[in-house]
């Protein structure tokens, strides 16, 4: 799926989508990422929720090649264990141009039934000129 | 009760085993992270570790210093400064910025490479009770 990214709007809902965690998947996270702190054998590290909540996001508007994950807000509310039925919403914080340059601002929350567990807020630098940097 | 002055620092070899797992793992198949011959073409000129990759080696450094209250209030604000090649060996620094006030402890946090240079910095802060 391509975007045109001068058709997204601030507060614009672009994710809204169910997310469940499985232990496999939070067996596999670890792995990658050599953490083998104890505490997540009960709880999802809040990494790998806002990792997987944000790899939904990047999914949803299929940047392009050259875009730079530039700064990274979390706000970790409530652990997660694994297969909580979680979902992820996001939405447009900021679509601007100057310099050559788009700056995209996604933010993000996913909840566990009404609790929040996660907020996010992704700044992403997409050079101005197409898909290949 | 105080606030350690400084985190214990966390590093890790990055390599591009452990990339292409992350990519399995988090979903995100960007092929900067994960194909050479792609990468090749990027101005980067070869593949990039994901930025959450090294970023949750904060969070592991902040999980072995507070537990599950950072799992359930912690908050980090960062850049990423830098790309991560495959290769680079990453540490991770905590250093208690002042406090902790309003029930927070607030930390300066960054990652650097093997030569020193950023390629993380920022904030987290998580709560601690108050006096």
């Amino acid at each position: 799926m391509t975007v045109d990214f001068d058709t997204l709007t601030l507060g614009q809902r672009i994710v809204d989508k169910p997310l469940v965690i499985s232990a496999a998947v939070v067996d596999a996270y670890l792995r990658a990422v050599k953490d083998g702190s104890s505490l997540h054998d009960a709880l999802v590290p809040p990494t790998a929720v806002a990792a997987l909540a944000l790899a939904a996001v990047m999914d949803a508007v299929s940047l392009p090649a050259g875009a730079v994950h530039t700064a990274q807000e979390l706000e970790f509310t409530a652990p997660v264990p694994p297969d909580a039925p979680l979902r992820c919403t996001a939405e447009v914080a900021q679509n601007s141009i100057r310099g050559g340059a788009r700056f995209l601002t996604l933010q993000f929350q996913v909840s566990n039934a009404k609790v929040v567990v996660l907020r996010g807020r992704s700044s992403i630098l997409i050079p101005i000129d197409g898909a290949q940097a | 009760m105080t606030a350690p002055e400084t985190l214990g620092e966390i590093t890790h070899a990055v390599t591009q085993a452990q990339v292409d797992a992350y990519a399995e793992a988090s979903g995100d198949h960007n092929p900067l992270h994960t194909d050479a011959e792609f990468a090749a073409f990027t101005p980067y000129g070869k593949t990039v570790a994901h930025g959450m990759l090294v970023l949750a080696f904060i969070s592991e450094m902040m999980t072995n210093a507070f537990g599950e209250v950072w799992a359930s209030g912690g908050k980090l604000k960062v850049r990423f400064r830098a790309p991560v090649f495959p290769g680079s060996t990453i540490t991770t620094a905590g250093t208690l910025r002042g406090g902790p006030t309003n029930r927070e402890a607030v930390y300066e946090v960054a990652c650097k490479d093997q030569d020193g240079q950023d390629v993380i910095t920022g904030e987290a802060r998580v709560p601690w009770p108050s006096d």
